[in-house]
């Protein structure tokens, strides 16, 4: 009962942030230099043709007009049309939403599984070579850009041993796609049953989620790490060895306690990846939020943008909440 | 009753902790032998290496601290040759500590009962029903009301008192041969100082254990101990039986400590040590209380003293003793 009543305030604070942030975008978009009208138009257009476009875009109206305006069609459910796919920006990002879900999911579990137990012997052993690789690997790729990654393995996997398929879309175009039911190809198609499309879209999802996957490591090999270490140094920690508890025991309480701090970076990861992946997206023609966003920047699609960045921001703030939860299991010190 | 077996025999101890600043030396040849069944009374000042002490003797002192020279004789085993694995046998088994700061030694995220059960697993051959049901007991052996409920619960639902009865049972639900008590008592209001007192020396008889209880209350060991040991700079410099040291305190530094208490002030006037603590970064050459000797001679500020052997289980770290234990009397005339 007393996780329903949380949970209700913490969803009531989220309209007034949600406000906020359709304000700030909607003023920020229209303070990009450039004329959406013209863009549309194309360079040839005469002036009154522009001027009518302008009109029937709305542009005419006073910026506060446009506003309210929008937040009412918000209000409603309605994001308003992309200028450019003449398409609702809702079904636009619905029918987008899975594949870069997909693949932030499937990098973060990759990234996961790698950094968390490497920061793990990293912290326990700290003078072992484990430790030393991982240092340095913090440090390599920290330091790359995921994009440029994303080319290296696509020139050394595709284009020289030809391993896995080109860097184009989630699926070859002779396959099938299976029926959607969560928008996840390697969930459906297991469904399915459909064991081409299957191998087909796992083959298609290891490159992306390979760089999202290897560059994320990082942070959370270092978090991980720190953490880890922090504890280790506790004065609890010391006490358990003095007790004679046995290393995994001990390894055990350090791990426990150093979870929020991995589950807080995680979230943080996991929460900006959804617009951070644009790059490697477009690299691999994933066809994702992140590409459809990037276009809509490009073609001063304000509609588009403002759509994008509302459900990114929803879909953080979900995120946030999710993490704070799992505080509350994980430390009994928190009381809702 | 105090039988003529040593339990345990520190010889010649000295713990450096290695820092920017330079060498800090806080235990220096440190001698101490604690008999079976004998309660010994370590007393200093603070910064004097009580607790670095005893964190010597389970060889766990932290970074950047470390044992490098003597002998830890327990049962005839040198604990400072044992590898980690072995010493855990040791450590929580057969030496129980318990520290001061309850709170900061408790893993604030496992249930109190889960922290006593894992440490009695560490030891024994139980599942892991039998060690709950030992945890209870001990809470329960504690003095802990209603210990089924408290066992379950967290650090930081526990008042300072009842985590350090927490403490205490983790330090014993091993029956351990040896009970460092450091500061146990530290932080708490008097009247559950006693009680928790009251309750180690009661635990003690009950299981024949000899125990170190480290303090700087004069009053707790002259009712408590039957041996004292006097701590200034890392070494012992006075060991005897309680009753005699009450009686007649040998080091200037004891007969300044003695002195410091109202009820047992010798003159009117009050005594003030001159000179601070000498800092462990940079010992004297000679004896360590050469600094604020009132009685310092040309040989204390060049030869260390030797422990002389006064009388019966009596020692005494300072050279106004060296014609005494040759020829009996003279020192005392110059004390007088």
């Amino acid at each position: 009962m007393r996780i329903a009543k949380y949970l209700g305030k913490r969803l009531l604070t989220f309209i007034p942030l949600l406000i906020g942030v359709i304000l700030v975008v909607f003023v920020l978009v229209r303070l990009l230099p450039g004329d959406p009208a013209t863009r549309l138009a194309g360079n040839f257009a005469y002036g009154d043709t522009i001027a009518a476009l302008r009109e029937s875009m709305g542009l005419d109206k006073p910026i506060w007009q446009q506003f309210f305006i929008y937040l009412g069609n918000v209000l409603q459910g309605n994001l308003g049309e992309s200028w450019f796919t003449n398409k609702p920006i809702l079904d636009d990002l619905i029918v987008r939403f899975p594949a870069t879900l997909e693949l932030i999911t499937l990098s973060i579990l990759f990234s996961i599984a790698i950094g968390v137990p490497l920061g793990i012997v990293a912290a326990i052993k700290p003078k072992s070579i484990f430790s030393r690789i991982s240092t340095g690997y913090g440090f390599f790729a920290g330091s790359i850009a995921d994009f440029w990654f994303g080319l290296m393995l696509v020139f050394v996997f595709f284009t020289t041993l030809n391993w896995f398929p080109a860097p184009i879309g989630r699926l070859d175009l002779t396959i099938t796609p299976p029926l959607q039911i969560t928008g996840f190809l390697v969930i459906d198609s297991l469904l399915a049953g459909n064991w081409n499309a299957l191998m087909n879209s796992i083959a298609h999802l290891a490159l992306p989620v390979l760089t999202l996957g290897l560059i994320n490591v990082a942070p959370i090999m270092k978090m991980t790490l720190s953490s880890m270490k922090e504890v280790m140094e506790s004065d609890f920690i010391n006490h358990a060895k003095v007790l004679g508890l046995s290393d995994k025991k001990v390894m055990r309480y350090a791990l426990r306690n150093s979870l929020p701090s991995i589950v807080t970076i995680l979230g943080v990861i996991y929460g900006s990846l959804l617009g951070g992946a644009v790059l490697v997206e477009t690299v691999f023609g994933w066809g994702g939020l992140g590409q459809y966003v990037t276009q809509a920047l490009v073609n001063k699609d304000y509609s588009a943008i403002q759509g994008f960045v509302l459900v990114a921001t929803i879909f953080s703030l979900f995120i946030y909440l999710f993490v704070d939860l799992i505080y509350m299991i994980f430390d009994p010190r928190i009381k809702f | 009753m105090i039988g003529l077996k040593t339990l345990l025999q520190i010889q010649d101890l000295h713990t450096y902790f290695y820092l920017r600043k330079g060498i800090s030396k806080v235990v220096n040849g440190l001698q101490l032998s604690v008999r079976e069944g004998e309660l010994l009374g370590v007393v200093g000042e603070s910064g004097s290496g009580k607790t670095v002490t005893a964190m010597s003797v389970v060889n766990r002192v932290r970074m950047p601290g470390k044992v490098v020279k003597g002998k830890v004789i327990y049962q005839g085993q040198d604990l400072l040759k044992l590898s980690e694995e072995e010493l855990r046998k040791y450590r929580g088994k057969e030496i129980g500590l318990i520290a001061a700061n309850a709170r900061g030694n408790l893993n604030p995220l496992v249930k109190v009962g889960n922290q006593i059960a894992n440490v009695y697993l560490a030891h024994n051959k139980v599942n892991k029903k039998e060690a709950w049901e030992k945890a209870v007991e001990m809470l329960r052996m504690v003095g802990m009301n209603d210990a089924l409920r408290r066992a379950e619960a967290y650090p930081h639902e526990m008042s300072g008192g009842m985590a350090q009865r927490v403490m205490i049972a983790l330090a014993l639900v091993n029956s351990p041969n040896l009970l460092i008590a450091d500061d146990a008592t530290n932080g708490l209001d008097v009247t559950v100082q006693s009680q928790i007192m009251d309750l180690i020396l009661d635990i003690v008889n009950k299981q024949g254990a000899s125990g170190i209880l480290i303090t700087h209350d004069l009053g707790v060991v002259a009712q408590c101990c039957s041996e004292i040991a006097i701590m200034y700079c890392g070494q012992i410099v006075e060991k005897g039986p309680v009753t005699a040291f009450f009686d007649e305190p040998k080091h200037p530094y004891s007969r300044n400590l003695l002195n410091s208490l109202p009820e047992r002030r010798i003159t009117q006037e009050r005594i003030e040590l001159k000179g601070s603590l000498s800092s462990p970064l940079s010992l004297p050459t000679g004896c360590v209380y050469q600094t604020r000797c009132p009685y310092v001679m040309d040989v204390c500020r060049k030869v260390e003293p030797s422990m002389l052997h006064v009388d019966d289980n009596y020692n005494v770290k300072c050279h106004l003793y060296q014609e005494k234990t040759e020829n009996r009397g003279s020192a005392n005339e110059k004390l007088a």
